[in-house]
């Protein structure tokens, strides 16, 4: 592009070993607008958890979207937010793959639990069995997507590790390894590691689901590989991605956005066409992988799960909880 | 020499340097509108086999499978894992979400001329002998008016979101600036021409293209409270303006030093 800011994401010299010649190689490929990635760019780098993928998609017929295509695969795994790679949304596929290892990786549930778990990811999906939903995914930056996730309920969960009556709400927690992502370095400002939170009841839904792959495949590393919450009636940024620690706590959690800007990232986060954002409307939304012009459809009310989730805000204000 | 300062004094200098962007901006529509692969995404009616609500089971005759899964070779394409050599090759999309792009891109352009037309005459009485300098600023004109037209190629993508998005925009305070900004531009393209410099005598016309700094704050918050606002946006704002930033505090200083010798040989 003629003008760009520079890459953010772009790791010293000392993190990079073939990986950055693997980068200068995409950077002319890019620039010679080949955009092909196959052919001459080996990459060294684990991928996700590959456990217990059903051989045909388990699809969980309860969650199907019928008014919507699902978004292509390469607009969902090439188009993610993922502040500790880059703030750039087409650069994570990138910067993620730079050898990052999502493979082991142990899951940590603890809290008020009367069955604390330390487990392997991969251990854990066969242990729980996969299935898919196809759930609507929108972001606060107002744009959607309709996505094949394949995991399980976390209220599966939930159900085995037991928590206490001191348990309200559960606390989830992303990973911090300064070596593998330069943006916790970069963006110094947010509080480091990535927390999200939810109610307990909002976590017992069972519309509430953690993902360990997308169309049938693992999740690529830039879709949160390998273990991530999936909240569909919430704005995307709920849906914290490559999960290490799920804890069950007696007061609200504090999270990452809602630390960052009070007054425009609430706890709750219920997707709501009539309460806007502070500086945009979220009236409505884009449909990526729509056409360019007109491509804007409206915002359901709790993102078209309205019916399933309404009674757990019975009589709150929801201009206030937002 | 000459020759050098006459062609940098010429349209053949100016006209590729503010068109340039033009093309981009379209090559970027025609080319990064899509993916090879993918097809247009619009909504569809519900479907007309009824699914069975409470099962937990695959029904194999009814669904398509192929719309949610993806192949090995896409997966590692993702992954960035594709084999050396191979035959399977799968194109990057090289633009997800073309309408934010098109908006970003075109608003970046009209910043960079509007920056650049201001930043022409305070170089000039910062570097009064340089002849680059003036040669340079035989160019007002053209690139303020590059300034505008991309500025109607960003406003007018914007429009393409629809009313709705419009009227429940219209009270974010960055989207009344960018109104606002829009609408003195307008004004000052359409008196960017030797008629309206007559009909409203030189130094009226000067006047009002001095509302042109007033548009320097009102862009400064328009870009960096656009969207998603962080420091990062901030800092690029700064980036953006930094000439402007820099160039005219220097150039008030040297015309406020110049006022005072002027009255202190006049007293003397």
């Amino acid at each position: 592009m003629l003008i760009k800011t520079p890459q953010s994401w772009q790791l010293p010299e000392s993190a990079a070993t073939d990986e950055s010649t693997y980068q200068s190689r995409r950077d002319v490929i890019k620039k010679l607008g080949l955009g092909a990635v196959g052919g001459a760019l080996p990459m060294a780098g684990a991928h996700a958890a590959t456990a217990g993928f059903p051989e045909k998609p388990n699809i969980n017929n309860k969650y199907l979207i019928k008014d919507r295509k699902p978004t292509p695969y390469p607009y969902v795994t090439g188009y993610n937010n993922f502040y500790e790679f880059t703030t750039q949304k087409q650069e994570v596929r990138f910067a993620a793959n730079q050898g990052w290892k999502t493979e082991p990786w142990t899951l940590e549930v603890g809290g008020h639990v009367e069955k604390p778990l330390k487990v392997d990811v991969n251990d854990l999906c066969k242990e729980m069995g996969i299935e898919m939903r196809i759930y609507r995914f929108r972001c606060v930056e107002a744009w959607s997507m309709v996505i094949p996730w394949d995991g399980f309920p976390l209220s599966k969960l939930i159900k085995k590790v037991q928590p206490t009556s001191k348990a309200k709400y559960v606390k989830f927690t992303t990973f911090e390894d300064r070596k593998a992502a330069p943006g916790f370095n970069r963006y110094p400002h947010y509080d480091w590691p990535y927390t999200e939170g939810l109610r307990l009841d909002e976590a017992n839904h069972d519309l509430t689901f953690l993902a360990a792959g997308v169309f049938g495949k693992p999740l690529p590393n830039q879709n949160g590989a390998p273990l991530r919450l999936v909240v569909p009636w919430k704005y995307g940024f709920k849906s914290i991605k490559s999960l290490v620690r799920i804890d069950f706590t007696e007061d609200e959690p504090k999270t990452l956005w809602n630390s960052a800007a009070p007054n425009e990232y609430g706890f709750y986060s219920n997707v709501n066409p009539k309460v806007s954002h502070p500086r945009w409307s979220q009236a409505t939304e884009r449909v990526i992988g729509g056409k360019t012009f007109g491509a804007r459809i409206d915002t359901l009310m709790f993102n078209g799960y309205e019916e399933q989730v309404a009674p757990l805000y019975k009589g709150m204000d929801l201009k206030k909880f937002f | 020499m000459r020759a050098f300062y006459r062609f940098v004094g010429s349209r053949w200098f100016i006209l590729p340097l503010v068109s340039l962007p033009f093309f981009y901006i379209l090559w970027l529509f025609w080319d990064g509108g899509g993916f090879a692969a993918v097809q247009s995404q619009e909504p569809k009616p519900a479907e007309e086999s009824q699914v069975i609500e409470q099962e937990d089971e695959s029904t194999d005759e009814e669904f398509d499978f192929s719309q949610f899964t993806v192949s090995e070779e896409e997966f590692q394409a993702a992954t960035g894992e594709v084999e050396e050599g191979s035959e399977e090759t799968v194109e990057v999309v090289e633009v997800v979400n073309l309408h934010e792009v098109l908006t970003d891109e075109t608003g970046k352009y009209a910043i960079l001329y509007f920056v650049w037309v201001l930043s022409l005459s305070p170089l000039k009485s910062l570097f009064r002998r340089n002849k680059f300098v003036s040669a340079l600023n035989r160019h007002r004109r053209t690139i303020g008016l590059a300034c505008f037209f991309y500025a109607c190629l960003h406003f007018g993508v914007y429009l393409t979101n629809g009313w709705k998005t419009l009227v429940s925009d219209i009270s974010r305070l960055y989207i009344i600036a960018g109104l606002i900004a829009f609408a003195v531009l307008f004004v000052l393209a359409v008196t960017s021409n030797n008629w309206s410099l007559r009909k409203l005598g030189g130094r009226k016309w000067k006047r009002l293209h001095r509302v042109s700094y007033l548009l320097i704050p009102l862009l400064f918050y328009h870009q960096a409270f656009a969207g998603k606002y962080s420091w990062e946006t901030l800092r690029e704002t700064l980036f953006w303006f930094s000439p402007l930033i820099v160039l005219q505090p220097l150039r008030i200083y040297q015309q406020l030093k110049l006022r005072k010798e002027k009255a202190a040989k006049a007293a003397s």
